[in-house]
């Protein structure tokens, strides 16, 4: 028979759920019999309770974002240094890209990625691919051979992968880190439409 | 000091006397200060750089029929030497550039589709060709390479190396602090001792042969395979197969598709080891004397485990398998989950 | 794929992320923009301090520029800013506390942990108060665990202590906290 002492100490794993089974059917026998402990758990639930609550964001008194843009500015990352001979993402190709991605985020801002506004989502992130995908075929001969190869290779391991992920969200519904590892996925297929937009390409004709 | 109208007549004396030849031999050269940098440009052909003792830039080209000039701009800080071609020539004119500098010089190359090599500089390198090679020898303070379709190759040891390629093989054989290298169907092998690296290609393969301190890696479909990774790591493929060798990890994230995990590693105190996959298979190999709390499931897979506890169906009647046990202090923490990939979990 | 962390609602622009990259500072404002509430709110909340926290906040997006490269996406991209922002709040209290270790004369460390005074009674605090209240250690984890739902074991990896202490340190927080909030 536990007392309230020992109570005291376990109170918090069992309230963390992080007790065995046997542990944690021993608290509840005795909590059924002591309101002093019951009232403590209370206590300690509405403490959890109230600071999950709390707000996850709280603003700043002022605008930080100059403070920010001096120190990038003044310290570039590699890799941003001069490319004399980088061609610029089409202008016409961002807008829609920009436009599919606060779609799909305020679709996944929402948590309905077990609705049909989910497949939504994917609807517009196939488009968008097909849009960039588009912009990179227009340039076609300025790429270097075997770029749009290569690209379209991976978009198909990308793909495949997908289907994949999706087909075990179906099985496996409550899983968030399925969505995660789906959210990582299309990440790597924006990345890699992106850095072939950006590549430079040989300018006067492939070598 | 500009040299150009004394290189040009040169020039023009060769073509003269030479008749026909195809190249036109110009020599410049100037006394430098200590430190400083030396910028080339040439479009074609190739660019050679070596480090010597005296405190003189000197250039010996051979330029292609058809080029303008070569253009030697000198002051006791800077040397910029150009080869310039007429804008709408389409031909690929090309150059041979031989230029000699003192050691302690930063040095930035442009080139197309010329092939660079530097030797033995030590300053800071940044050279980019499109299509040529660009090779290093010798190591330098710090290097930034890009090439498009062209190889990377850098020997000797550095500071910090940072390589974007596309479609060229990097191999870094040396040591350094940072590594930091992009490919997208290149290769990357690397051999050697380095500290914080970061390597992602897309479909290129990546080997890394001697140690790594923090090791992130990712590709897309081609295969990873580290030899010895001694403190962190974050290694990803989506189709590819990761295979990896950990010394004592404090931390470590695997993640994949359905490529396959391998990783065979001792564990620090209080390590954090996560592996994540949907169809790929994972196998983990692990000290005897652990002390960490085991987190296994599977939704649709196996799980073995080499250390005694056998996994339990989650629910009698319906899909998935967990395993959850601790092994000495349980201090450390293992969390393995995959979809339908197999998981096995084996002792050394 | 990457590691559990604290589940986040926010929606992650993964073609801001993919710009901000590839250098674009426009795009690195919108995402600062999206981000530095949650930023600000965990800075506020460790060290219970508006102006060190203003500054913390503005290290954690200069941070977080500079190692964008290692960002994989396979997080959401506020996940992985707030475990910038759990480090930069960390290193900054291990430098200054080397720095005020050099400079107070010893004192009597049990004083040093003891809760802060209690307010005339009668008068009910709000939680933020009180947190503000705790002592340093019991704070960090109270705020790491109960308000950001990190784990002790992912606590005890960021803050170098043992996953023993965490635990310890979490249920003294819990106690101080009731107790101040009767």
């Amino acid at each position: 028979m536990s007392t309230c002492n020992e109570m005291q100490g376990r109170l918090n794993d069992y309230v963390d759920r992080t007790l065995s089974k046997a542990e944690a059917q021993r608290v509840e026998a005795h909590l059924e019999s002591c309101p002093a402990c019951r009232r403590a758990e209370g206590e300690l639930r509405a403490l959890i309770d109230a600071a999950g609550g709390l707000p996850k964001a709280l603003m700043p008194q002022r605008d930080l974002w100059p403070g920010v843009a001096g120190r990038i500015q003044r310290e570039p990352r590699s890799g941003t240094a001069r490319r004399p001979f980088t061609q610029t993402i089409p202008r016409r190709v961002l807008p829609f890209a920009a436009a599919v991605a606060v779609t799909v985020a305020a679709l996944y801002a929402s948590a309905v990625w077990r609705t049909p506004a989910y497949v939504k989502a994917e609807a517009h992130y196939m488009r968008t691919r097909a849009q960039l995908l588009a912009a990179i075929e227009a340039r076609g001969e300025r790429l270097l051979p075997g770029t749009l190869q290569s690209v379209e290779a991976n978009l198909r391991v990308i793909d495949d992968a997908v289907q994949e992920i999706r087909a075990a969200i179906q099985d496996d519904p409550d899983n968030p880190r399925l969505v995660r590892m789906l959210m990582a996925t299309r990440h790597k297929e924006l990345d890699l439409l992106v850095g072939v937009i950006r590549t430079p390409q040989p300018i006067g004709g492939a070598p | 000091m500009r040299l150009r109208g004394f290189g040009f007549i040169v020039a023009l004396v060769g073509v003269f006397t030479a008749g026909a030849w195809a190249y036109t031999e110009v020599q410049e050269g100037c006394d430098v200060a200590p430190g400083g940098a030396v910028l080339i440009k040439n479009i074609a052909g190739s660019i050679n750089v070596q480090a010597w003792d005296r405190d003189r830039v000197e250039v010996k080209a051979r330029l292609g029929a058809g080029v303008k000039r070569l253009d030697f701009n000198c002051t006791p800080r800077r040397t910029e030497i150009e080869v310039v071609v007429p804008r709408w020539f389409r031909r690929q004119i090309e150059s041979h550039l031989e230029v000699f500098v003192p050691r302690p010089k930063d040095i930035e190359i442009d080139a197309v589709s010329a092939d660079i090599r530097v030797e033995h500089v030590a300053g800071t390198l940044e050279l980019e060709a499109v299509s040529g090679d660009v090779t290093v020898l010798g190591g330098a303070e710090w290097i930034n390479a890009e090439a498009v379709s062209g190889d990377v190759t850098l020997s000797g040891d550095a500071k910090h190396f940072d390589v974007t390629a596309t479609s060229g093989d990097v191999s870094i054989a040396g040591n350094a602090d940072e590594l930091d290298v992009e490919t997208a169907s290149g290769d990357i092998n690397l051999d050697g001792s380095f500290g914080a690296v970061k390597l992602e290609a897309i479909s290129g393969d990546i080997e890394i042969a001697g140690s790594v301190c923090d090791l992130v890696v990712e590709t897309v479909s081609g295969d990873i395979s580290a030899a010895r990774v001694l403190k962190t790591t974050a290694a990803e493929s989506v189709s590819g197969e990761v295979r990896l060798t950990g010394d004592r990890l404090s931390d470590g994230d695997f993640g994949t598709i359905s490529g396959r995990i391998e990783c065979d590693t001792g564990l620090a105190e209080q390590a954090d080891l996560e592996i994540e996959s949907v169809s790929g298979a994972v196998a983990l190999t692990l000290p005897q004397d652990l002390g960490a709390t085991f987190n296994i499931s599977s939704f649709a897979g196996s799980i073995r485990n080499d250390f005694g506890p056998q996994a339990e169906r989650v629910d009698e009647h319906g899909p998935g398998s967990e395993l959850q046990f601790t092994l000495g202090d349980g201090a450390g923490q293992v969390d393995v989950e995959t979809h339908s990939g197999n998981i096995r979990i084996r002792s050394r | 794929m990457g590691r559990r962390t604290p589940v986040d609602n926010q929606p992650d622009d993964a073609f801001l992320v993919a710009r901000a990259r590839a250098g674009d500072v426009a795009a690195f404002e919108q995402l600062y923009r999206q981000n530095v509430g949650r930023a600000y709110a965990l800075c506020l909340r460790m060290t219970a301090d508006a102006a060190l926290a203003e500054e913390l906040t503005q290290e954690v997006f200069v941070r977080a520029w500079q190692q964008l490269k290692t960002f994989r996406g396979n997080s959401a991209f506020a996940t992985w800013l707030h475990r910038i922002a759990v480090n930069v709040v960390l290193s900054e209290r291990r430098t200054r506390s080397r720095r005020a270790a050099r400079i107070t004369p010893m004192r009597d460390v049990a004083a040093l942990d003891a809760p802060a005074a209690p307010l005339s009674p009668g008068v009910r605090m709000d939680i933020e108060e009180a947190l503000a209240r705790l002592p340093e250690g019991a704070r960090t984890v109270f705020v790491l665990h109960d308000v950001e739902g990190y784990r002790h074991n992912e606590i005890a990896a960021m803050t170098g202590i043992a996953v023993g202490t965490s635990k310890a340190q979490l249920h003294r927080a819990r106690r101080l906290l009731r107790e101040a909030l009767r």
